[in-house]
């Protein structure tokens, strides 16, 4: 999988971040590590475009989640393995309302269907146009 | 007719198996929804056996993850079998999102997506070792 990062000056400075391929237990580590150090670098607005992403699996869940916990400027959680995956669906029961400083931008139908079968279309806003997922960010 | 494939249980190799379940499916149904179902069924068992099941063995060399494609009356069955110490995956509770929250037990989101995504999850624990999953899904009324 690939991470393609750019910034965008909108009402305020938005960091896109283009995940491109597949998304699964292999490579999940990587969107969480890609995330951290754009918030060490700065990053407080992140729009996740996954527009290119044709695969996700429960792994990508646990990504979201911790990119969420990132953006919240919370430490993220002491698991690995299995854990992480447990600590994904307590995540997602115990999040009232959508992330302010993390937001999904053009998933594709069957990402999309993952979103919902799991609940996270109720934790993360998910934008299919780009310019008004910029300018939700204030 | 089976199609088979043999797997050492890593990571790296879930790709893989992704492209082929993908492959012997195709050769049953056209519908590209219903092949990135089962593929993703199939993703997140064999996650689950990779990260849960192996992870508890002890040594250097990764076990060992058997795969079959078969079709049965309406759908695809697909077995899977490793040699991971005993995990039922099917009593694993799912999060159920229309309890209230003090009543919701924790559970794992990618057996919560197999259940969601196929029509039968059987398993059984092998009486050497071992363990046997067989989930089916049937195709899409077209």
């Amino acid at each position: 999988m690939e991470i393609l990062v750019e910034q965008v000056q909108d009402q305020v400075l938005v960091t896109v971040m283009k995940l491109v391929g597949e998304l699964d237990a292999s490579s999940y580590r990587d969107v969480i590590a890609r995330v951290q150090q754009a918030y060490q670098a700065g990053t407080r607005h992140l729009l996740l475009d996954l527009s290119a992403l044709y695969f996700m699996s429960s792994a990508g869940l646990v990504a979201l989640h911790n990119a969420a916990l990132l953006m919240r400027g919370q430490s993220l959680p002491d698991e690995e393995g299995w854990n992480a995956f447990h600590a994904v669906s307590n995540f997602v029961e115990n999040n009232a309302g959508f992330e302010k400083n993390l937001k999904l931008l053009n998933p594709n139908p069957r990402v999309q269907k993952t979103l919902q079968k799991t609940g996270f279309e109720r934790t993360f806003a998910v934008f299919d146009d780009r310019k008004a997922a910029l300018a939700s960010f204030k | 007719m089976t199609i088979n494939l043999d797997v050492s249980a890593e990571l790296s190799h879930l790709s893989m198996v992704r492209s082929f379940i993908a492959q012997a499916a195709r050769g049953f149904c056209q519908d590209e929804n219903y092949i990135y179902d089962l593929v993703l069924a199939v993703d997140e068992a064999v996650t689950n056996i990779i990260v849960h099941g192996y992870s508890q063995v002890q040594g250097a060399t990764p076990g060992s993850i058997h795969l079959t494609v078969e079709p049965v009356s309406g759908g695809l069955a697909v077995t899977i079998q490793d040699d991971a110490p005993w995990f039922d995956p099917t009593r694993h509770p799912s999060p159920d999102f229309t309890l209230p929250l003090e009543m919701r037990q924790r559970g794992g989101m990618g057996i919560h997506l197999v259940r969601q995504l196929t029509e039968t999850l059987e398993y059984q624990a092998l009486p050497a070792g071992g363990n046997w999953l067989r989930m089916v899904k049937v195709f899409p009324v077209s």
